[in-house]
């Protein structure tokens, strides 16, 4: 018997591991597989992801409401230039005199969008092809293989670089589409891993006899299993998404006029901020940056532990004597 | 005897095994090597033998998953071996249905049970869309599973395994099928609810005359279904004919040791030690052996001289 | 079978084991006899690989120990502590898990992997204990050259048998073995199971085998202990057990084994399925699938339904937990 086994290997006797392939009882619920409602549901069960999930929601909501939790405009320098922080001026003022408050909320809203845009059509991407190559084999396979691996190897941020150096407008639009067109490559690679090890389930295989085409299969069958696993791309890529709209902004190869947490940050190297002893000028996008990233890493804890329940917090304190165990032998108590 | 609702001839199937180079020509696995037999509508037809006979093979050659090296299939006279086309194949999936081991592993865990009944009526257009979920509910009613309602509206996994292979053999029997292929059905299941799947593949075979083909290593349970045995070793059939006949009377040396092979509490507490393995006669199998009709419908592997 | 009961080997005293707020194990006892074979058969979820895992102290969380004594030879190994319980397995109790075969190193020669294992419990140099590898693969019947084989060269009988092997390597008077043979085929199983066997007639171990296979038990065993629900319900040499089930869960389950011999009559095994333990029946366990409750008999019916039933001896080491014998003379 593999006590608390995630996967169905042999007889399991254990109740609380829920899952008996030598099945017969009416045992409720193996954790290792849910459908769609209780998957979501378990992210904001958990601590970590909840977490996560509010802060996000909460850059979100910020950025939306902007207009009512400000009052200049992002785009009109009117205030005093080089102030430090202050009760009028939260977050200070450039040196050309932008309020850098309000220009964090907005600039929020052009980096969000530009991101969650670049991240769908990156994965749309992903799990297109990668479903694809999985399911079909062969020279599809193949040849989505050969695709894969060019874009795995060429980095990210220079590809990018080189793009928007031919491009001779890199609007935001743009942006979202180089940046999408350039990181499916790993997440495509793991969908296809993720749905190869599903393909020969005798459930994909049972489709087959029953006489479903090929798409219904894919897109049917095999891609509603595989929800936790694009959620958790959908994060990891929107994490890379901010990432490199950041750094294109702030390299320069944005549009300047345009206000995001990038463009802030590309004006604030322009003042020699740092220089001049200027902090605020890119300590708070810089700060809003980090906030959204660790937003989505909370998430993409609660994903592991959703999918690995070991690592669950409700084990931590067996795992500690465990590990504490395997460093002092003799000293840990039985 | 009505006529055979599948005939297979000669059937092979040949795996390529890895290694070597391109220039010599691979060495191949014969899983499944000149097989011939029939399955009759009304009639249980077991294929007996342990991992790596090819009887696994066989079922997924018939049901069309794997494409046969050499011979040929014939559903009701005509040769679908090699059927080419989506239309042909759907129309060969209305009436050859095949069900799995793993009760579990067969059903979508993200789909309930509703969808996977309702996929089948669906494709094959037996049922005006409206009538769909009416049905869903008489065929979960035909195999045992009430309140049919209530189970058409779970998700796999609250289900037990007795209860999804019930899905599973419901699902097979939502196309109306004139054959279906139970591929080891039983194995996974507790011991006390594998009657009750037995019971209703006898149940499904008298009332609606589908032929199955019935994949086992558990002897016993083929003697308790079938009205036919073929016994396999080595992806051939090596004995072959009345269930009682090949059970109680077998006559090639493979079959004497699987039937003393098996745990048989009936027959006296203490069975007799099996021959050592330098010593165990497995009889004749490979190149070089054909089935001989021994008696009326009795066939036996013999080596060719 | 063994001679006049001799002091128990192995006493499971009315162990009880909770996986977080389920009872896998509820007051279950039961004791083996040196060299003696006794089968442990039940369905799935009814707790009798977690009886094993107790046996070693292996359960992992939120599996542990509420209450009971596992006594091995009159000593509590449930007080071990850390140090002393390495010691404890292995040499004195060995388990083969389930699918054992499968948990033999895939990256590591076999003869490594006794290597390893025997230096963890005896001072011995690498040559000395490769050399006890080969002798222990050749007492399982596996040439010795098949040390500096990886597992995947080796088929799934063979690859049991050096599972067998290693439970056996330092001489453990008891063995557990956890459905040793179902992945296996028919005449593996048998050969397996007769090698076992002789050795077990040749050092003296005795075995506690966990199936759900009966029909094979009645054939090695000398004693069988049915479980239901985290509960022995039946425990009788294996003859009368076969001869004189009384347990309507046992004669259940000898009638869900389609004879190979003699008329073939239609059998219906036991309706219903195993329950569910996070919530068992109140009373007996078995009153929901058994044929004998009925609300006809008003009195034996609300017993069924509410007390739980003891084992009790309805003859010389045949014990039950049946209201149902309990009112026979």
């Amino acid at each position: 018997m593999n006590e608390l086994a995630d996967k169905d290997v042999a007889v399991a006797d254990d109740p609380a591991a829920g899952v008996e392939p030598i099945a017969g009882a009416g045992i409720a619920g193996p954790q290792r597989r849910m459908p769609l409602p209780a998957f979501a549901r378990q992210l904001l069960r958990n601590p970590k992801s909840a977490f996560g999930i509010a802060v996000f929601a909460g850059i979100v909501l910020v950025s939306i409401a902007a207009p009512l939790l400000t009052h200049g405009n992002p785009t009109v320098p009117n205030d005093l230039p080089g102030q430090a922080p202050s009760w009028a001026l939260p977050f200070g003022s450039t040196d050309q005199g932008y309020n850098v408050y309000t220009q964090v909320l907005y600039g929020g809203r052009l980096s969000l969008l530009v991101a969650g845009s670049a991240t769908v059509i990156s994965m749309a991407i992903a799990i297109t092809l990668g479903l694809l190559a999985a399911y079909s084999g062969g020279w599809i396979d193949d040849s989505i293989n050969l695709l894969t691996n060019i874009f795995l190897v060429i980095p990210g941020l220079p590809l990018l670089i080189v793009i928007s150096s031919f491009l001779t407008a890199t609007g935001p639009w743009v942006m979202a589409l180089i940046i999408g067109l350039t990181s499916w490559a790993i997440e495509t690679r793991i969908l296809r891993g993720q749905a190869m090890s599903l393909r020969n389930r005798d459930f994909v295989l049972a489709a087959k006899v029953a006489g479903e085409s090929t798409p219904r299969i894919v897109f049917g069958e095999l891609m509603p299993n595989m929800l936790s696993r694009i959620a958790a791309g959908f994060a990891f890529v929107f994490v890379q998404a901010i990432f490199l709209e950041a750094a294109l902004e702030f390299l320069g190869f944005g549009d300047a006029n345009k206000v995001s947490w990038g463009t802030i940050l590309f004006w604030a190297t322009n003042n020699s901020t740092l220089l001049q002893g200027e902090w605020w000028h890119f300590v708070f996008p810089g700060a809003a940056i980090s906030l959204t990233i660790l937003a989505i890493v909370f998430v993409n804890y609660g994903i592991d532990e959703l999918s690995n329940p070991r690592l669950s917090s409700k084990s931590v304190r067996p795992r500690r004597r465990m590990l504490a165990g395997m460093l002092w032998p003799r000293s840990a108590a039985a | 005897m009505s006529s055979a609702a599948i005939e297979v001839q000669g059937l092979a199937k040949h795996f390529p095994l890895s290694g070597g180079s391109p220039l010599v020509r691979r060495r191949v696995l014969r899983a499944v090597d000149d097989v011939s037999f029939e399955l009759r509508p009304g009639n249980v037809t077991a294929l007996v033998g342990e991992s790596g006979s090819g009887k696994s093979t066989v079922a997924r050659l018939i049901s069309r998953l794997y494409e046969p090296t050499e011979g040929r299939i014939l559903f009701r006279g005509e040769d679908v071996s090699k059927v080419r086309g989506r239309r042909n194949l759907v129309r060969y999936r209305s009436q050859v249905q095949m069900i799995f081991q793993d009760p579990f592993a067969s059903l979508n865990p993200v789909k309930r049970v509703q969808h996977h009944l309702a996929r089948p009526l669906l494709i094959h257009g037996l049922v005006p869309r409206r009538d769909v979920s009416a049905r869903v509910e008489e065929l979960l009613g035909s195999v045992g599973l009430v309140p049919p309602d209530e189970i058409a509206q779970k998700y796999p996994h609250q289900l037990s395994g007795g209860q999804r292979q019930r899905v599973a053999i419901a699902r097979a029997l939502a196309v109306e099928p004139a054959v279906i292929l139970a591929d080891e059905p039983i194995s996974m299941l507790d011991v006390s609810i594998r009657l009750g799947i037995l019971n209703l593949i006898l149940g499904l075979k008298r009332e609606l005359d589908i032929a199955f083909l019935y994949v086992t290593h558990d002897i016993a349970s083929a003697r308790y279904v079938a009205d036919e045995v073929l016994v396999m070793y080595a992806g051939q059939i090596v004995e072959q004919g009345r269930t009682d006949d090949v059970l109680q009377t077998p006559m090639h040396p493979y079959t004497r040791l699987l039937l003393s092979a098996v745990p048989d509490p009936g027959a006296g507490l203490r069975q007799d030690r099996l021959p050592s393995r330098s010593a165990r006669d497995l009889g004749a199998f490979g190149a070089g052996t054909q089935l001989v009709e021994q008696r009326p419908g009795h066939y036996v592997r013999e080596s060719i001289t | 079978m063994p001679e006049a009961p001799s002091k128990p080997l192995v006493e499971l005293d009315d162990l009880v084991v909770d996986y977080g707020r389920t009872r896998a194990v509820d007051h279950v006892s039961l004791s083996i006899r040196p060299g003696e074979f006794v089968g442990l058969a039940g369905e799935s979820g009814c707790g009798k690989s977690t009886v094993a895992h107790a046996l070693l102290r292996v359960l992992r969380p939120p599996g542990e120990i509420v209450s009971g004594r596992i006594l091995f030879k009159g000593e509590d190994a449930a007080a071990l502590n850390r140090e002393e319980l390495r010691r404890f397995r292995w040499r004195n109790i060995s388990l083969v898990f389930q699918s054992a075969m499968d948990s033999l190193n895939p990256v590591m020669r076999v003869g490594n992997q006794f290597v390893d294992m025997l230096r963890a419990h005896q001072r011995v140099d690498r040559s000395e204990a490769l050399a006890r590898a080969g002798d222990l693969l050749e007492l399982v019947g596996i040439d010795r050259g098949r040390v500096r084989a990886y597992p995947h060269e080796l088929s799934g009988g063979m690859r049991q048998r050096v599972v067998i092997a290693m439970a056996l390597a330092l001489r453990p008077e008891l063995i557990v073995m956890d459905e040793p043979t179902t992945a296996l085929d028919v005449v593996v199983q048998r050969e397996i199971l007769q090698e076992i066997e002789e050795l077990k007639r040749e050092l003296g171990f005795a075995v506690l085998f966990i199936t759900h296979d009966l029909s094979l038990l009645v054939e090695f065993s000398d004693r069988i202990a049915i479980m239901y629900a985290g509960e022995i319900v039946e425990s009788a040499p294996a003859d009368d057990l076969f001869k004189r089930p009384e347990h309507p869960y046992t004669v259940g389950l000898m009638s869900s084994f389609p004879p190979l011999h003699g008329p073939i009559v239609r059998l219906t095994g036991i309706p219903g399925s195993p329950p569910d333990l996070a919530n068992p029946p109140t009373g007996c366990r078995f009153h929901p699938r058994c044929p004998h409750c009925s609300p006809d008999e008003p009195q034996l019916y609300a017993r069924q339904r509410t007390e739980r039933p003891e084992l009790l001896p309805i003859a010389p080491e045949h014990l039950v937990a049946c209201h149902l014998a309990e009112e026979r003379p």
